[in-house]
């Protein structure tokens, strides 16, 4: 493992004690000061960053952030601690090239560089969201289906035998051990039983769920779980024993960073700000060898604000000019599938990060609430970056598509239209979007064709 | 003329928000001998003008939170005052608030949190992944009107509805009214379990206000 993780359970233990409150403020006071003192703006014609000097400058207030702050343990008020060198030698350390998943399935996850020849890999799913029991594995094997995706990330169930699961109980055990046998199936029945799982154990808010599934039945080493940061740059026990869960069940692990953009880090930049300092602090700490980007509009959640694509735009950037670390950017939308608002905020969240040196982590629809989801409109997100990528646009000239993009939907943040359930959209014996639906999706890809994205079918 | 200017200047630090400020305008504002229910006024009037700001994205959690301590503050400054004159000092009402055993998602209960005090309620905030029992223990111990449950993961709704069968267990009841929010409870859970739902941080104030100025919370 890369993370000296004892040393760092040691600080956990013995650093400097200090209040939450204190520690939320004084967060807010630092970015306030960093912002300024690294002149950071969010500009909102500007979502798609190209400005190489002011990504810079992020990097380097985010390692500021980092010495100043340090990581929070609530379980024990204590902050633990960074030296440069440490921060420098994780950075170094980390992943530039992984192979994902086995056999003739896999895919190699990179650490992305502008230029560098290469796109982004593609994961599908439904990220967290509550299925029912009877859809899980239909609505899994959607994604399965799509060659386009190539990684898969599971929904979670939070019913097992009709019985609730509750967090922390026994039953989460069960949840995650069945969310893996249907993700295997669901694989297996599309033909690419290698195929890797991103995220593995969703349906568990414990470290009960991550444990149960370190068996090659289950999650597989080369399958990966998820260590959340919590906001902002917080960690406590549960999240350590994730860590500490892959000590010697050597499974890819990734960081889960949810910046809220207008809480304690402030606005768009101090969201920016903390999520590229919980990418450093993750990389340290955690040791993880993959990211997961998720700022958070503290109004309307969705990933495709403008705020919300911005702070993932500028991140991705400081990374791939001054340390490539391997990051998914959530792609969380405010509509649900089966409505047009859908897939214009995936294409220009799609976009975005594409051109942002990012990763997906794939499509949230309705902010991972509803069980409002389907292949198909993850197939249009690999679609979109596929297109935006052969036609080698110019940050500019993606920034004007997204921004056109963002007028289709912008009128959904205050009413929100969440779509359809996914048996009113897919037929669920054979598996296929219905007429209606795909009627809609080659609609807006035809309308998106039109505004000048070259589709390569 | 003077006394507008002071008020101005209190409504102007609390608005900024700035608690230094806010207390030194309320100092003086008390040295000049202005009516103490002209001060709150002013201080409401900052306050209100924050919220609205917050509300529209204008301002950030941190500043709504540094403008509720300015409020605090200030009114325990004004409290001998209005005791003197005999004046009501007392919260709105009391509300102990948590995310339920499990939950962790604690952005949006800051924010009720801060909506709640800035509107003038006294809150218990017992923090994140508490055990019902000892959420009713602590509002039985802080003679609460409420108790507001936070929750974001459906894992934890069992913890939540648990909260309204140990009430009835332990023979309380009706004694305090229950209410709930986050992103996993809906309206018809609330509507199912007996307890109150809001969708949003002001929608949690207005759900608190009806039920406390409703009169039957106790
Ligand atoms: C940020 C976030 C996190 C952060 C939390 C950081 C923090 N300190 O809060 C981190 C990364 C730590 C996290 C972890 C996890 N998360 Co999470 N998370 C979110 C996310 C993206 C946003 C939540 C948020 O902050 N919203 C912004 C605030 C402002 O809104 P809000 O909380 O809803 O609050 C408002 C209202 O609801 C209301 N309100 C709130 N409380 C109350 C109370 C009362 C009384 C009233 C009246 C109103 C009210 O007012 C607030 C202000 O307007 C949601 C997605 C979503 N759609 O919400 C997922 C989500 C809640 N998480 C989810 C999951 C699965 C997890 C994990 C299990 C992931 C994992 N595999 O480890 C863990 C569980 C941790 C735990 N034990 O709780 C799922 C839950 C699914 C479910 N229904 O069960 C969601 C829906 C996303 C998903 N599909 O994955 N998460």
């Amino acid at each position: 493992m890369r993370s000296n993780i004892f040393e760092y359970i040691r600080r956990a233990q013995n650093g400097t004690y200090m209040d939450e409150n204190d520690f939320n403020m004084k967060l807010f006071r630092t970015c306030s000061k960093l912002v300024k003192e690294y002149d950071i703006k969010f500009d909102k014609e500007k979502i798609v960053v190209g400005d190489e000097a002011m990504a810079d400058r992020l990097f380097k207030a985010s390692l500021d952030l980092c010495l100043e702050m340090g990581m929070f343990c609530v379980d024990t008020n204590r902050i633990i601690e960074f030296t440069m060198e440490e921060l420098q030698t994780a950075l170094m350390l980390a992943p530039q090239e992984m192979i994902l998943g086995e056999g003739k399935d896999i895919r190699v996850m990179r650490a992305r560089k502008f230029d560098d020849g290469y796109r982004m890999t593609v994961c599908g799913g439904c990220p967290g969201t509550p299925l029912p029991e009877e859809l899980f594995l239909p609505i899994m094997m959607s994604y399965a289906k799509e060659p386009l995706l190539d990684i898969i990330i599971p929904g979670s169930l939070v019913t097992v035998d009709g019985m609730g699961v509750e967090t922390g109980g026994p039953l989460e055990i069960r949840a995650c051990r069945q969310e893996m046998m249907w993700m295997r199936e669901a694989l297996e029945r599309a033909g690419r039983p290698g195929t890797h799982i991103y995220a593995a154990g969703e349906s568990s808010a414990t470290e009960l769920g991550t444990l149960a599934i370190c068996n090659p039945r289950y999650m597989r080493i080369s399958d990966s779980h998820m260590i959340p940061v919590l906001s902002e740059l917080k960690t406590d026990k549960i999240r350590l024993s994730r860590v500490m869960t892959g000590y010697e069940y050597p499974a890819f692990t990734t960081s889960l960073i949810d910046p809220i953009i207008g809480g304690f880090g402030g606005g768009p930049e101090g969201a920016a700000l903390v999520q590229a300092a919980a990418m450093i602090m993750s990389t340290t700490v955690y040791g993880v060898d993959m990211h997961c980007l998720h700022p958070i509009h503290n109004k309307y959640i969705s990933g495709s604000t403008k705020e919300g694509l911005w702070v993932d735009s500028i991140t991705g950037r400081a990374f791939a000019q001054n340390a490539p670390l391997a990051s998914l950017a959530d792609a969380w939308t405010t509509a649900g599938a089966g409505t047009e608002e859908i897939l214009y905020e995936t294409a220009a969240l799609a976009i975005t990060q594409e051109m942002s040196a990012l990763h997906t982590d794939s499509l949230g629809a309705t902010n991972g609430v509803y069980p409002n989801c389907s292949g198909l409109e993850s197939r249009f997100f690999a679609e979109v970056t596929l297109a935006a990528f052969n036609q080698k646009l110019t940050v500019d000239e993606a920034n004007e598509l997204v921004l056109r993009l963002f007028k289709k939907y912008e009128h959904g943040f205050e009413n929100p239209d969440l779509g359809l359930p996914f048996p009113e959209v897919y037929d669920i014996k054979t598996i296929e979007p219905k007429k209606e639906w795909n009627d809609t999706y080659k609609r807006v890809k035809d309308d998106i064709a039109a505004m000048g994205l070259n589709f390569a079918f | 003329m003077v006394d507008k200017d002071i008020l101005q200047h209190i409504c102007t630090a609390i608005e900024t928000p700035d608690p230094d400020e806010t207390v030194k305008a309320v100092e003086k504002a008390v040295d000049f001998g202005v009516a103490p229910l002209e001060i709150v006024g002013a201080l409401t009037d900052g306050i209100t003008t924050l919220g609205d700001k917050f509300e529209r994205m204008e301002c950030f959690l941190p500043e709504l939170i540094l403008g509720a301590d300015a409020m605090d503050v200030s009114m325990k400054l004004l409290k001998p005052k209005m005791e003197e004159l005999n004046l009501e000092t007392g919260p709105a009402g009391t509300v102990v608030i948590s995310n339920i055993q499990g939950d962790i998602h604690d952005i949006g209960r800051d924010i009720v949190v801060t909506m709640l005090r800035v509107a003038g309620y006294q809150v218990e905030d017992m923090g994140h992944d508490v055990k019902p029992n000892l959420m009713i223990d602590k509002a039985l111990e802080c003679d609460a009107d409420i108790i507001a449950v936070s929750t974001l993961l459906t894992t934890s709704l069992p913890f939540a509805r648990e909260v309204l069968r140990l009430l009835d267990a332990r023979g309380l009841s009706g004694k305090f009214k229950v209410v709930m929010g986050g992103g996993a409870v809906t309206p018809e859970y609330c509507e199912e379990i007996g307890a109150g739902y809001g969708d949003n941080a002001a929608a949690a104030v207005k759900l608190v206000k009806e039920l406390i100025d409703g009169g039957d919370s106790k």
